[in-house]
């Protein structure tokens, strides 16, 4: 897949956004959607690890690391996304430079960044005293450990309880960041008023809790297949299921709200948008994406005895995760695909000014690409990472 | 039984008659038309200018002679409106007169006539404000016969009106075969009139037709009612001189279907199809007022007197579709371009050919041969971008300009550092959609000068019908940047790469600081904005792809690939290339914006809302002007008379 995506990164680097196929109406495509869908994975992911390392929840503590190091894989996949969407990829840092505090997209790139390095210095202190054990023996792969070590020698326990403090400390700080980074993200759409699909005061609450399933969702499915966790982890998937079944029927009901108010007020503004998603060119995505796979069978699964079965919770999970990119795309896009003035797309005959999106190639090809590198980096963890502490004790 | 009913002797108004621009049928685009109502006033309290008929209000008398002559509704009573002066003089037909004595009700009353025991008097504010329709309503309703008392000692003196209404109903009763006679007006009911009236009245024949909706759709209704009967005749003499009862032929052979008379009908009496191949008149929408005879270009439109209950569409005339040379579209009617092509006939090939394109060919031929910078010779070189020498050298002037001129932007850009900047100018647009005729002249003046990509255009026109019936005139909205006063669009930048500018209150954008991320694209409730995705319009020369520059900010910025503005976000700038050194437009010397001095209509009108002396200042001061999504609270600059 990461092979794939080279096609893809060519198209970008060589045409710039000419194989795009979002216009000047539907200005937001498939990179936007993906960008939000690994953010959340990433804010959701953190935060369930927040679980282990600021409420002490001893039951999640043989998937923290596994929940940062996949925080920060998807974290890099985002930004990655993003990047390519910029037209200018090489002025990202003008953001740093010239800023705009009224921007919610500023606020919420600054609170990633810092989230960012919160995260890398939490995964590292995490991490440092296995890496000097195994950067100490004798493995294949002892000089990367002791690279990664950034010169420290010390694995004492004594050593290993003051990390972990720090750990805490980072990862209590890491707590609102992330909510806040993850709230602006919602932000960022929610108060745009000129997009009556946006403009809801649940939008950043509804990207957190979407954030939560889509994390804990994925963290489930990693749980099982990275260092043949399955076996090991039995219990902690079954438990993780259940919290994903907690939060994706919250998460149902807030999105049952926002659609009934929108169409018990009844404004045409307000409901052109879900029309596209229930009726529209959309209501695939919606009804077989959203609702069968993301919602429906997952919740049959936590529900009817198959809940005692880690696997069927893992493919459950899954399907949540599936389920929740079709809800990223059902927010980037009928948000964006309803003319702002009546008429605008009949009055210009270009290909450029119409409300009608489906990505390119090209888009889909990136796409593929960044999931095939995170993939990778899966991969790599899979192999290199140091198993956790349960298997090191 | 005779009714001395003093009901109707109500005072003349305060108010003179309120009039409806949009309604009036006087002039249009400089043709002039009706004046049904300045011929009927006693008081010569009638003038007529551009937007038609003005009211003297210290020479007005109020009598109601110019309410009762307008053809469309556009001149309205303030006192007894139509509606209730139907009912009433309905009312006393319905009880079977044989004459209806309609006079007058002021204080200065002449004495009354006796009048024979079958006759029924109404009094009247005055007897100017009866039309012809209400002639023939009270007929059709039951009166045997209806006669006006006219008395030239009356204060309105002459009666021009009722006499009118007189004639016309006489003519129309005459071509459907009845007795013409049974209107009359005169000092006192004659022998004559008196005679007739004590003979057997007519049948009610059409006792349901009521007076509702429209001047027009009042008149359609009735000339239904009255044909149900019978079959009216083309009735020529005693319609002459009389303003409403009227239809058009069309010659077919010297029509070239341009549409201009469909265009300036007021009522819809004419209409062309949409693929503006086939025109259409309806008869009973005619109101007669010349206004398409006037602006036909060919002289092809004779207005023949008739009385035609027609309100169905009929073909008047039919026309081929010529179809764009290069893609095969059907554009233009055929004998159009054959005339344009006539009128031309020194134009050289490639313009000659260009006219059997249609608007996209040809919009993309014209950006493609529009003169660059380094082709303008230095006649053509406004004075204010002159810098002395030809070539390279001017051109690195110009771009060096640009780069200045860069600089200023991004010190403006942070407002705390720029304290001189005081506001001196806040240019806006005033948009008439009544005078929008949808031919997208400004569009294609945008693209010439902005040298816009396509799927950029910094101005659209959007059409948006409402409504079925065949009157129904598209709204034509033609649509810039409307460069807010509180620009949703900055506010979520997140480099600060667009601003408004504090001197003229123009947003733009800084090339060189926009990342391309197309939040202010989302932001933006009136879509204004358009990414640059890098595309070019194929336009081919001799040394390959022709890629002009844009003069916008003055930068000059050649195409290349992922340079700005490519994989930008742009907007409209008013032209602000255009401004000389101190910020000033001059519509004179051409430095004006591209859209607003080539509008054929002039429905665009551009200037500074802190000159109180500008065109758009006084449009807003005299016409209601409304702001699209008012509620957002961004406070458009452009705003519309519609």
């Amino acid at each position: 897949m990461f092979v794939v995506g080279l096609a893809g990164w060519y198209s970008r680097l060589a045409h710039g956004h000419a194989d795009a196929a979002y216009g000047n109406i539907v200005v937001w495509g498939l990179w936007v959607a993906a960008y939000i869908f690994f953010i959340g994975l990433s804010a959701g992911a953190f935060l369930i690890s927040s679980l282990v390392y600021v409420f002490g929840m001893e039951r999640f503590e043989s998937i923290g690391r596994v929940a940062l190091f996949t925080a920060l894989v998807t974290l890099l996949m985002a930004l990655l996304s993003i990047v390519v969407d910029l037209g200018h990829m090489t002025r990202a840092w003008h953001v740093m430079v010239y800023a705009n505090f009224k921007s919610p997209m500023a606020w919420m790139i600054y609170l990633y960044s810092l989230y960012m390095i919160i995260l890398a210095l939490e995964l590292w202190f995490l991490l440092r005293v296995d890496l000097v054990r195994l950067a100490k023996g004798d493995g294949p792969w002892s000089w990367l450990y002791g690279l990664m070590t950034f010169g420290a020698s010390d694995h004492s326990p004594t050593r290993a309880l003051r990390d972990r403090r720090v750990v805490t400390v980072l990862a209590t700080i890491g707590v609102p960041v992330a909510i806040m980074f993850h709230g602006g993200v919602g932000a960022l759409f929610g108060t745009v008023a000129s997009r009556p699909h946006w403009h809801s005061g649940l939008f950043p609450i509804l990207f957190l809790l979407s954030a939560l399933v889509s994390g804990g969702a994925l963290l489930a499915v990693i749980a099982a297949v990275f260092q043949d966790g399955v076996r090991r982890y039995r219990g902690l998937i079954l438990d993780l299921g259940r919290l994903v079944a907690a939060l994706l029927a919250l998460d149902v009901l807030f999105q049952i709200s926002e659609y009934l108010v929108a169409f018990r007020g009844g404004i045409p503004g307000h409901t052109a948008g879900l029309l596209l998603v229930l009726e529209g060119p959309y209501k695939e995505v919606f009804w077989f994406g959203q609702l069968l796979l993301g919602v429906i069978v997952p919740l049959l699964v936590f529900g009817l005895p198959t809940r005692k079965n880690p696997w069927a919770i893992v493919v459950a999970c899954a399907l949540v995760v599936v389920g929740i990119f079709g809800l990223r795309l059902n927010i980037v896009i009928p948000g964006l695909a309803v003319e702002e003035i009546h008429g605008l797309a009949a009055s210009v005959d270009t290909p450029r000014i119409t409300p009608t999106y489906f990505p390119s190639l090209s888009e889909w090809l990136l796409t593929i690409g960044i999931s095939g590198l995170g993939m990778l980096l899966f991969g790599l963890g899979d192999a290199l990472l140091p198993r956790s502490p349960t298997e090191t004790h | 039984m005779i009714d001395e009913s003093q009901k109707m002797a109500q005072p003349l108004s305060l108010y003179p008659p309120r009039f409806r621009q949009d309604a009036c049928a006087a002039s249009r685009f400089g043709v002039q038309g009706c004046r049904a109502c300045a011929d009927v006033c006693p008081h010569q309290a009638l003038r007529f200018g551009d937007l038609g008929p003005a009211i003297d209000a210290d020479a007005c008398r109020r009598c109601g002679a110019c309410a009762a002559a307008c053809p469309t509704g556009a001149l309205e009573r303030a006192y007894l409106p139509d509606p209730e002066l139907f009912t009433d003089v309905i009312a006393a037909a319905e009880q079977n007169p044989s004459v209806l004595i309609l006079s007058c009700g002021h204080d200065h009353a002449f004495p009354s006539a006796a009048v024979g025991p079958e006759a029924l008097r109404l009094r009247l504010p005055c007897v100017q404000m009866i039309s012809d329709d209400l002639l023939l309503f009270a007929v059709a309703r039951g009166a045997g016969a209806v006669f006006i008392e006219s008395d030239e000692r009356c204060p309105h003196w002459p009666h021009v009106q009722p006499h009118r209404a007189v004639a016309t109903a006489t003519a129309v009763l005459r071509s459907f075969g009845q007795d013409g006679s049974r209107v009359a007006i005169g000092s006192r009911p004659g022998p004559g009139g008196l005679d007739r009236a004590r003979t057997p009245r007519a049948a009610r024949g059409t006792p349901d037709v009521a007076p509702s909706g429209t001047r027009a759709e009042r008149r359609t209704a009735l000339l239904a009612a009255m044909a149900a009967g019978s079959s009216p005749r083309p009735h020529a003499g005693p319609l002459e001189g009389v303003v409403p009862w009227r239809h058009v032929a069309v010659d077919t052979q010297a029509c070239t279907m341009c549409g201009a008379c469909a265009f300036v009908c007021p009522t819809g009496a004419l209409g062309l199809s949409r693929d503006g191949g086939s025109l259409f008149g309806r008869a009973a929408a005619c109101i007669g007022c010349t206004l398409c005879a006037g602006i036909c270009p060919e002289n092809a439109i004779t207005l023949v007197s008739v009385v035609s209950a027609d309100a169905e569409p009929r073909l008047l005339a039919l026309a081929p579709l010529a179809t764009c040379t290069r893609c095969g579209r059907p554009h233009l009617p055929e004998p159009l371009v054959r005339q344009i092509e006539k009128k031309l006939p020194h134009q050289d090939g490639a313009g000659r050919a260009a006219l059997r394109l249609c608007e996209q060919c040809k919009g993309a031929d014209l950006i493609a041969t529009a003169p660059t910078p380094s082709t303008r010779t230095t006649d053509n070189v406004p004075p204010w971008s002159r810098a002395g020498t030809d070539g390279p050298s001017r051109r690195e002037f110009v771009r060096a300009a640009g780069a200045a001129l860069t600089g200023a932007i991004a010190v403006t850009g942070c407002s705390s550092s720029v304290a001189a900047e005081e506001p001196e100018h806040r240019y806006g647009m005033v948009i008439d959609t009544k005078r929008c005729v949808g031919c997208e002249a400004c569009v294609i003046a945008c693209k010439a000068e902005n040298k816009t990509p396509p799927g950029v255009n910094y101005m659209v026109v959007t059409r948006n019908m409402f409504g079925e019936r065949p009157d129904d005139k598209p709204l034509f909205t033609a649509k810039p940047c409307f460069h807010c006063e509180r620009p949703p669009c900055v506010d979520v930048c997140p480099v600060s790469a667009t601003f408004k500018r504090k001197r003229d209150g123009i947003v733009v954008v800084d090339y060189d600081r926009c990342i391309g991320c197309r939040y202010c694209q989302t932001a933006c409730p009136y879509g204004a904005r358009f990414f640059d995705f890098g595309e070019d319009y194929a336009a081919e020369t001799a040394d390959g792809p022709y890629l002009p520059p844009s003069p916008e900010y003055n930068q000059f910025r050649p195409r290349v690939p992922d340079a700005s503005p490519i994989a930008n976000v742009r907007k409209c700038t008013f032209c602000l290339h255009l401004q000389d050194e101190h910020g000033e437009y001059d519509r004179k010397a051409g430095r004006w914006p591209a859209c607003a001095k080539t509008c054929t209509g002039h429905a665009i009108h551009f200037g500074d809302f802190m000159d109180p002396e500008s065109d758009v200042s006084r449009l807003i001061r005299e016409r209601q002007p409304v702001r699209s999504k008012d509620e957002l609270g961004a406070q458009p600059n452009v705003l519309y008379l519609l």
